[in-house]
């Protein structure tokens, strides 16, 4: 009736203008970094794990002693600068003035100490500088020294990282916590300060800018430099839909996306206002197995997988530019000074026949294979592969689908598939992670001390070991080939190829650097 | 028969006509899939990604160069595989627990207020809940979907029951000495079938729903097996660059329930035609 | 009327220790042990045996059933498996979305429903009444994200008129907080709207072929009368019940709609912590959710009374 269809039309228009008048007020916020995450921030120690939302974390939260540069070569950060005495066998590191942590107390030496021994008990090339590393001593609040029992050319390396995990250095009192729990307080001396209340794990998290911080004088390169917090506020929102995701960014709502899937990428690069462009250099994918549990405790058994492995085929399911896309017959990302094919033939033979025969003689006898693969992003295509070629080869697989920070934890449990374990599951490392012996986290075979899937295998170590003491770089070399022959031999994992993923941005967005992080630094907003 | 002229001259019983050619055809699909497409729904073809419709492929490709005629087709054959099999099972459990409580004062209170329990949690959650617990697989869905629809199955049968009860063959049949037994299968069960089937055929519907629900944020059937909620949960990625791979799928869905539904509502306006609101 | 309402009270007591049992076995039906779930994958046997006493489970169910039941009453929901922190408090933090996206759903819902099936019980085979068969069968058959995403596509990112997905609190502004809840509670609403028209439909048209209705209608009284004062209140019992009872469809629904819309709800968490196994939080969240239902039947219950005198049992 008429009184009610006014009343109705009168509803409609009073929406339509609330619609209207909040459309702007969406948009902008002009001193606001908004960032679409991917992955779930569940964690928040990144000396604990490695998982990329953590990592991310660590980066704006906490601040390191050292930094790598774009060219991989370790920068003062904290520190002003390092002393090397003693024929190599001592490091004196000094503190910039007016270092402070987010809670007040000025940055000592008495923090940065156990800091790197707690990251040295957790990360792989924190391992091994332990391993050379007879002793710490301070010598002031702002200075301290490392002494070694041999010299160790890596270790401003090792201490500069910008890879999972990074020595990040946290107050004395958080940093004395126990290695196998995760610190659950975020007080860094980073340049934005970590808002816990505002923090919903699975939804969204905020910081704020951290006035006291210093940031060096010099420009970015990779994450050296200096990290200015160009915003007043970084905020993330953890949109699981890519459809979602991708409408957000048009529409204005979210500034940044780190991984949008590769199909979406040609729709974000024909907005007006987004920019789509790589970062980093690109990720490599791999197949890690569990060396603890049937059937990939056995050797000839993995053997059969690497033949299997087709990388051209996992590289199409990560669905991107073939542009962007290559193999990568190595275990050291190819491009990078240690690339090389020494000892990959058994990573091109791609043949199901010869991979079916070799499972055959390996005396597989229908385990259980539990395959850990990704619901979204990069690694969903290359799961459902693995879980045919698997399957294919005449393996009794399930395939269990999980979002990355699930995996991570699932990826710790070291029972049999039937009591909540693994067998495998896929993972990728950016070139910036896995181009030396010292910091791949999975040319491990340390066992049970290293990383999930813990393969064991002496030899490896020993090279490892012996690649980290060495002060001849040619001698490196050879012993890096050697390392990848022994490890395409006993093949703690299997590469997949490598895979360049671009980020898509607003474009009025400053300061964009490339990095083999998502470093939020830098980064501004014109006006 | 089944098609009649009401009173006011509305045709009766065309929702039946309808929905029953409608749900033919969808089985049929489903039954026959094997000769309608050569394709294995889950051969992975990376080269053939994302493809549009052609000869060779009907109705395109997915993101990794599956098929999706063939998906859809063996699709029909899981969802509407699991909405049937739900449907029976939580009708022959609700028709049981429905004939067997008015026996006694304490069975049917204790029976009664399980059921009450049951229903009181929503239905999307505890079907998200069981298969959180006893993991993603077509036999898991069915069992969960069939948990949380056999409840409201229960109290209307046992509704039926209790009237049918009072009804003078059911004395006959006490006189002449019938066992228990005797009398819930032999006399009370065929008086609540027509109502347990208008039932049954509701929750086949509202099974494929929830199926769907479930498979598409991840509960539901494992990645290997395709179901309609499953294959547009693969295709919520992309749906803006290729719509297809969500909206085939959903236009199967939405003509199996759409179906099931007239049907259902055909068979409850042939078997109470009083409460069809005066007509 | 207060006897009543006791009495409705206490009727909805052993529903809910119903609903605790299933919650309760819920963690049972896995197919690991819940001490190694709860104890996490990096524990020794030593924490696990730990684990095992602290959550009884060394004793027999019902013991367990019962000390898990205290816990409950005191309002402590555990702790989740995945980020450690207390599952109330993870609730606590998602509740004002959910509520908000249901409060509105609820609203719209009502306020479109019950008008549209009063109009289309007015003129039976009119215009409404058609449109509202086609406009129910189309919601019972099509899937709600599919609903969520066209919506999000015409509203969010064709017309831009509406933002494509987050929520904003209330403190933040009601434009924000409005405008980012339309579109996922007008998807809601497809389903529930139709619901309760057709039933307002229904229960409208068995009202007004009643004789007091005629006898209105002869004695003068204008059709606005008719309709509200005499045949609404009358029709209400079934109306009200239909809302009550849709609620779980929408609860249902908010799970999914929370997901394609990114909103920070209860719904959101529920699916997070199945990838995650995180039986605390779906025990809490299950808990919690049918807890509300059973307060808003009880609430329907209530009603009957107030709408219609003669009900007082």
């Amino acid at each position: 009736m008429q009184r009610r269809n006014v009343l109705i039309g009168l509803a409609l228009g009073g929406l339509s203008l609330a619609g209207g008048c909040s459309a702007p007020s969406r948009g902008r916020k002009s001193n606001e970094l908004r960032i679409i995450q991917g992955q779930n921030l569940s964690n928040l120690d990144p000396i604990f794990t490695t998982e990329p939302a953590t990592r991310d974390f660590g980066f704006l939260t906490y601040d390191q002693l050292i930094a790598v540069d774009e060219a991989f070569i370790p920068r003062p950060q904290m520190v002003e600068g390092w002393s090397i005495e003693d024929d190599g066998r001592s490091y004196v590191f000094g503190l910039r003035p007016g270092l402070k942590f987010h809670d007040g107390e000025p940055v000592r030496s008495q923090d940065c100490i156990p800091s790197i021994k707690r990251w040295g008990a957790r990360d792989g090339f924190g391992q091994i500088a332990m391993t050379f590393i007879s002793d710490f001593e301070v010598v002031d609040d702002n200075r301290f020294k490392i002494k070694l029992k041999q010299p160790f050319a890596l270790l401003p390396d090792a201490l500069g990282k910008a890879t999972s995990s990074e020595c990040f250095i946290m107050p004395e009192r958080f940093a004395k916590t126990d290695p196998m729990k995760p610190v659950t307080e975020a007080i860094g001396s980073g340049p934005f300060r970590f808002l816990k209340d505002e923090w919903v794990s699975g939804s969204h998290a905020a910081w704020a800018r951290f006035d006291g911080y210093v940031p060096r004088k010099e420009a970015v390169s990779g994450i050296a430099g200096g990290r200015v917090a160009k915003v007043a506020r970084v905020e993330w929102s953890m949109i699981t839909d890519p459809s979602t995701a991708m409408a957000a960014l048009i529409a204005g709502e979210q500034d940044y996306w780190g991984q949008p899937p590769a199909d979406l990428i040609p729709i974000l690069k024909a907005d007006p206002n987004v920019r789509v462009e790589s970062r980093s250099t690109g990720g490599c994918l791999m197949l890690q197995f569990n060396h603890l549990q049937p059937p990939f405790n056995n050797v000839a058994v993995r053997q059969a997988v690497a033949m299997a492995v087709d990388q051209k085929v996992f590289m199409k399911a990560t669905a991107g530019d073939p542009a962007f896309m290559r193999t990568c017959y190595g275990v050291y990302a190819c491009g990078t000074p240690y690339a090389s094919e020494a000892g990959a033939d058994i990573l091109k033979v791609a043949d199901l026949q010869k991979a079916r025969a070799q499972l055959v003689k390996s005396g597989y006898a229908g385990e259980k294979v539990v395959l850990l693969a990704q619901q979204d992003g990069l690694l969903a295509g290359p799961g459902q592969v693995a879980e045919d070629i698997l399957r294919r080869m005449g393996m009794n697989v399930e395939s269990v689908v999980l979002d990355f920070a699930t995996m991570a934890q699932r990826r710790l449990n070291k029972s049999p598939t039937d009591k909540g374990g693994w067998s495998a599951f896929l993972t990728a490392w950016s070139g910036g992670d896995i181009l030396k012996p010292a910091v791949n986290p999975m040319l491990r075979g340390a066992g049970e001390q290293g990383y999930p899937g813990w393969a064991t295998d002496p030899i490896l170590e020993s090279l490892r070991h012996r690649w980290a003491a060495s002060i001849d770089a040619n001698e490196r070399k050879d012993l890096a080939a050697a390392i990848q022959v022994q490890a395409l031999q006993t093949l703690p994992y299997v590469p997949l190829g490598s895979v360049q993923r671009a980020s898509a941005y607003r474009k009025d967005l400053t300061g964009m650097f490339p990095a083999p992080v998502d470093a939020y630094w830098n980064i501004g907003k014109s006006a | 028969m089944l098609i009649r002229r009401s009173s006011d001259g509305r045709l009766f019983g065309r929702e039946l006509l309808l929905g029953g050619l409608l749900l033919l055809a969808m089985v049929l699909l489903a039954a026959f899939a094997p000769h309608l497409t050569h394709f294995d729904p889950t051969a992975l073809d990376l080269e053939a990604r994302l493809q549009n419709a052609s000869h060779l492929h009907p109705l395109g490709t997915d993101a990794l160069g599956r098929d999706l005629l063939a998906r859809v087709l063996y699709g029909g054959r899981i969802s509407l595989g699991i909405g049937f099999s739900a449907a029976l099972l939580s009708s022959l459990a609700g028709a049981l627990i429905g004939l067997i409580a008015p026996l006694n004062r304490l069975l049917d209170t204790l029976l009664m207020r399980v059921m009450d329990g049951i229903m009181s949690i929503p239905m999307m959650l505890l079907a998200i809940a069981l298969v959180a617990v006893s993991g993603s697989s077509v036999q898991n869905v069915v069992i969960a979907v069939a948990i949380v629809e056999a409840p409201r199955i229960a109290r209307i049968i046992r509704a039926e029951t209790l009237s049918l009860r009072d009804r003078p063959f059911i004395d006959a049949a006490i006189a002449c000495g019938s066992s228990t037994a005797k009398i819930i299968f032999r006399h009370l069960l065929p008086g609540v079938l027509p109502q347990l089937l208008v039932q049954a055929t509701f929750v086949w519907g509202g099974a494929m729903m929830i199926e769907s629900g479930l498979s598409f944020i991840g509960a539901g059937t494992p990645p290997s097996v395709p179901s309609w909620g499953n294959i547009m949960a693969d295709g919520k990625v992309l749906w803006q660059i290729k719509p297809s791979l969500i909206f085939y799928p959903a236009g199967f869905l939405s003509m199996s329930l759409l179906a099931v539904n007239l049907i259902a509502e055909g068979l409850r306006k042939l078997l109470s035609p009083h409460e069809a609101g005066g007509r | 009327m207060l006897g009543y309402i006791l009495r409705r009270v206490g009727l909805a007591i052993p529903v809910m220790l119903v609903v605790a049992a299933v919650v309760f076995s819920l963690l049972y039906f896995t197919p690991g042990d819940p001490a190694l779930i709860i104890a996490g994958d990096q524990a020794t046997a030593a924490d696990i045996a730990k684990i095992r006493v602290a959550l009884g489970l060394n004793q027999p169910p019902y013991i367990r059933f019962w000390s898990w039941l205290a816990r409950i009453a005191q309002g402590d929901l555990g702790l989740s498996i995945f980020t450690g922190q207390s599952v109330r408090h993870m609730i606590s933090q998602r509740l004002e979305p959910t509520l908000s996206l249901l409060g509105l759903s609820v609203l719209i819902s009502v306020g479109l429903g019950v008008p549209f099936g009063i109009a289309a019980a007015r003129r039976k085979g009119g215009f409404a009444d058609r449109f509202l068969t086609v406009f129910m069968i189309s919601s019972l058959s099509v899937p709600i994200f599919v609903t969520g995403y066209i919506l999000a596509f015409v509203f969010a990112s064709w017309l831009r008129w509406l933002p494509v997905q987050g929520f904003s609190p209330v403190e933040a502004g009601m434009g924000a907080y409005l405008s980012k809840l339309l579109l996922p509670a007008s998807t809601l609403s497809f389903l529930y709207a139709a619901l309760i028209a057709g039933v307002t439909r229904t229960s409208m048209l068995a009202v007004l072929s009643q004789d007091y209705i005629r006898t209105a209608a002869a004695k003068g009284a204008g059709e606005l009368r008719i309709l509200f004062g005499h045949a609404l209140k009358n029709a209400a019992i079934p109306i009200v019940t239909i809302i009550g009872s849709g609620v779980a469809t929408l609860i249902g629904g908010a799970v999914v709609i929370e997901n394609v819309f990114a909103i920070p709800g209860l719904g959101r968490l529920m699916v997070d912590s199945i990838m995650h196994r995180d039986y605390p939080v779906i025990q809490g969240v299950v808990l919690l959710s049918s807890a509300a239902y059973v307060v808003v039947n009880l609430i329907v219950d209530v009603s009957y009374a107030a709408l219609d005198p003669r009900i007082r049992y």
